[in-house]
């Protein structure tokens, strides 16, 4: 009964229009801006594999030739396709490590602006996946960002705030309230029920916009994401719609009302993810990059500073590998065999270093993540994340395996040349393959 | 139907309402007069259970107002001296929102038929509220008492600011109300229109009921006279 009369006065209320095509419409821009960006990562993506996969095959080729003696052998050695360490090393060589964008990864910007998606192995690149790895602000996730998390973290709410705020008040400004109170029916039901029908009603059709927004920019939505995108998108609503049936039992004005709801959203979705940040930064700092890449050029300077004590170590313990008599003797091999043993020396002084710094990262992660309970604007904007596959676990977990590859990458052309082994034909069709699916 | 034993509201030291007693059967109309302050709006509210009495009790169709508010609530209907609905609905909207929160079911037909008894135009039946006048307004009130079928009406100073021919129709309606049996409990400062339906006139004085009688006992010029000197 109630339901059809609540419906006719939304639909008659040239406000609720006016608010549900500005929902609908910062829906489609948040889906335009996602897209976007998911546009451009799956173009780099596509780029990169190519550009990789021509490389290769273009030295496949090559060598294919020279073996069957159509060519003759390349006669620099870093030309050569059979030399497993130009191959593997530089010069173009090397292979991409790419994340694919999810399904909802339109949803959310997440940390994919400060994480990399993709990274670049090589041998000796012991840095893959942290490229462009950032860790000053946990909480510079999608504020400023106008992207669909954005929209239904921050204007959601105040949507809500705007169809809730003088649900009783209204009455009572109106005049009605008298009318309504001679009914036999409590004001807290009569509220209960008319709040709980703004709630559907508000949020089906939140549901169906973002639904048709998605729908508009060829964003499938018949996958479970999106029905647990629906559902934490009810939770979120939920609260605040508790939060307006509280306001609204206060029985001040709506003036009031709105005031003391606005209050509570600047409390949830500026102050409280303020506070972690600042909290987060100042009592778990991280040394800056800045400081880390110095270091990291350090240890490299001492390396090169130690250059006799560390290339005597490394033959002292490598006695298959003969130390050049004088700089005569020297050749492309033993530079390379004395630059990975220097480069060895200098990621252990910074494989300390950065572990120190992911520690000190994670901690101040850690600790900004244990604030969305304090808030439910961060959790619901950290849930989208999820979904969205932009979250900081999901690019950490990209760096673990990014990590993993570069191991086997590196042992497969490392061990070639450490061997003095040639590459074959064969062999480039059984280069590592990066193969990554998400949890 | 309407009853106040001892009833008294009081704010701090200031008593608003000073050992009341009322019994309205159903069938009568009570008029209570009085300047404003009198203590008139605070009778109709303590009925109605919108505040809670100092001392004394107050029942609606033998249910106590203060234990049963509800259950009371069944029983009466209110009409305002400024009664407002939804000005997005249209007047069979409104009343049938109200008689819907009233746990009452009607047809269509029957929620016209109604408004038709209240006296409002048909073609205003499908017209939105806040194109109609106070006394458009009033009649859909009196739509709303019917659709409840309630067995009391508290109406407070419901027909001031109407206009003659308005004010006439609401006492028609009222009168048909009183021949069904309905107890009504009007606040009203009207002298003329308390004599013309009331059957029984009370004039209130700093929250007391100084005079209570039978309008058929006294005259309009009686009444009048009375009035005047009781409000001195």
């Amino acid at each position: 009964m109630l339901i059809s009369f609540e419906l006719k006065m939304l639909f008659r209320n040239p406000f609720a229009w006016v608010l549900t095509g500005l929902l609908f419409i910062f829906l489609l821009f948040g889906t335009y801006y996602g897209t976007q960006r998911v546009e451009k990562q799956k173009t780099t993506i596509a780029e990169v594999q190519t550009k990789a996969e021509k490389f290769y095959q273009e030295k496949k080729l090559l060598l294919d030739s020279i073996e069957k003696g159509w060519r003759e052998p390349e006669k620099s050695w870093y030309k050569d396709p059979a030399n497993p360490l130009p191959m593997g090393t530089f010069r173009g060589a090397g292979w991409y490590v790419v994340l694919q964008p999810a399904p909802l990864a339109v949803v959310s910007t997440g940390q994919s602006d400060i994480f990399p998606f993709y990274s670049k192995v090589a041998v000796g690149n012991t840095n893959a996946g942290s490229d462009n790895d950032h860790f000053e602000n946990p909480f510079s996730t999608a504020i400023g960002q106008f992207d669909l998390a954005f929209v239904l973290t921050f204007i959601f709410p105040l949507l809500i705030i705007a169809f809730t705020y003088n649900l009783l008040s209204a009455e009572r400004e109106q005049g009605i309230l008298r009318l309504l109170l001679s009914m036999p029916l409590s004001v807290r039901t009569w509220l209960f029920q008319k709040l709980t029908f703004r709630y559907v009603f508000l949020l089906l059709l939140s549901i169906i916009l973002l639904a048709m927004s998605l729908g508009i920019f060829g964003v499938s939505i018949t996958n479970f994401s999106f029905l647990q995108l629906s559902a934490a998108l009810g939770f979120y609503a939920l609260f605040w719609f508790l939060v307006a049936f509280s306001v609204n039992l206060l029985e001040k004005s709506s003036a009031v009302n709105a005031m003391i709801l606005l209050g509570v959203w600047l409390f949830f979705t500026l102050l409280v993810p303020s506070v972690a940040s600042m909290l987060s930064s100042t009592l778990y700092p991280v040394p800056s990059r800045v400081g880390f890449v110095t270091a990291q050029r350090d240890a490299e300077s001492e390396a090169e500073k130690k250059h006799e004590e560390i290339i005597n170590n490394f033959y002292a313990k490598n006695p298959q590998f003969l130390k050049p008599a004088n700089e005569k003797e020297q050749t492309w091999r033993t530079r390379w065999l004395e630059r990975f043993a220097e480069k060895e020396y200098s990621e252990k002084i910074v494989g300390k270093i950065r572990i120190d710094f992911e520690e000190k990262a994670q901690a101040q992660r850690h600790f900004a993540d244990n604030f969305q309970w304090f808030s439910p604007a961060i959790f619901f904007q950290n849930t989208l994340s999820r979904l969205a596959k932009t979250d900081t676990e999901t690019y950490l977990d990209f760096q673990v395996r990014t990590a993993e590859f570069e191991k086997k990458w590196t042992t497969f052309f490392k061990g070639k040349f450490l061997k003095d082994e040639k590459l074959k034909t064969a062999d480039y069709d059984n280069l590592p393959k990066w193969e990554y699916v998400q949890n | 139907m309407l009853q106040a034993k001892n009833l008294t509201k009081q704010y701090g030291d200031f008593k608003a309402l000073d050992a009341l007693n009322l019994d309205i059967k159903a069938g009568e109309i009570y008029c209570l007069l009085g300047a404003n302050g009198a203590g008139k709006s605070t009778t109709i509210n303590l009925f109605l259970g919108f505040i809670a009495p100092s001392s004394g009790s107050v029942s609606v169709a033998g249910l106590d107002v203060a234990a049963q508010n509800l259950e009371t609530k069944k029983h009466l209907a209110y009409i305002p001296e400024n009664l407002m609905l939804y000005p997005m609905l249209t007047g069979l909207e409104n009343l049938a929102y109200f008689a819907g929160l009233a746990n009452k079911k009607y047809t269509e037909n029957q929620l016209v038929g109604f408004l038709t008894e209240a006296g409002l135009q048909s073609e205003a039946h499908q017209k939105r509220v806040g194109a109609y006048s106070k006394g458009m307004r009033q009649k859909v009130g009196i739509a709303i008492a019917l659709a409840k079928d309630a067995k009391v009406l508290l109406l407070d100073e419901p027909t001031s600011g109407l206009d003659p021919q308005a004010s006439n129709e609401f006492s028609s309606l009222l009168l048909k109300l009183k021949d069904k049996g309905v107890a009504t409990l009007m606040a009203t400062h009207d002298i003329f229109r308390a004599k013309q339906i009331g059957t029984h006139i009370g004039i209130m004085k700093q929250g007391n009921l100084v005079k209570s009688f039978k309008t058929e006992l006294v005259s309009f010029q009686d009444l009048e006279q009375v009035y005047l000197e009781t409000i001195k």
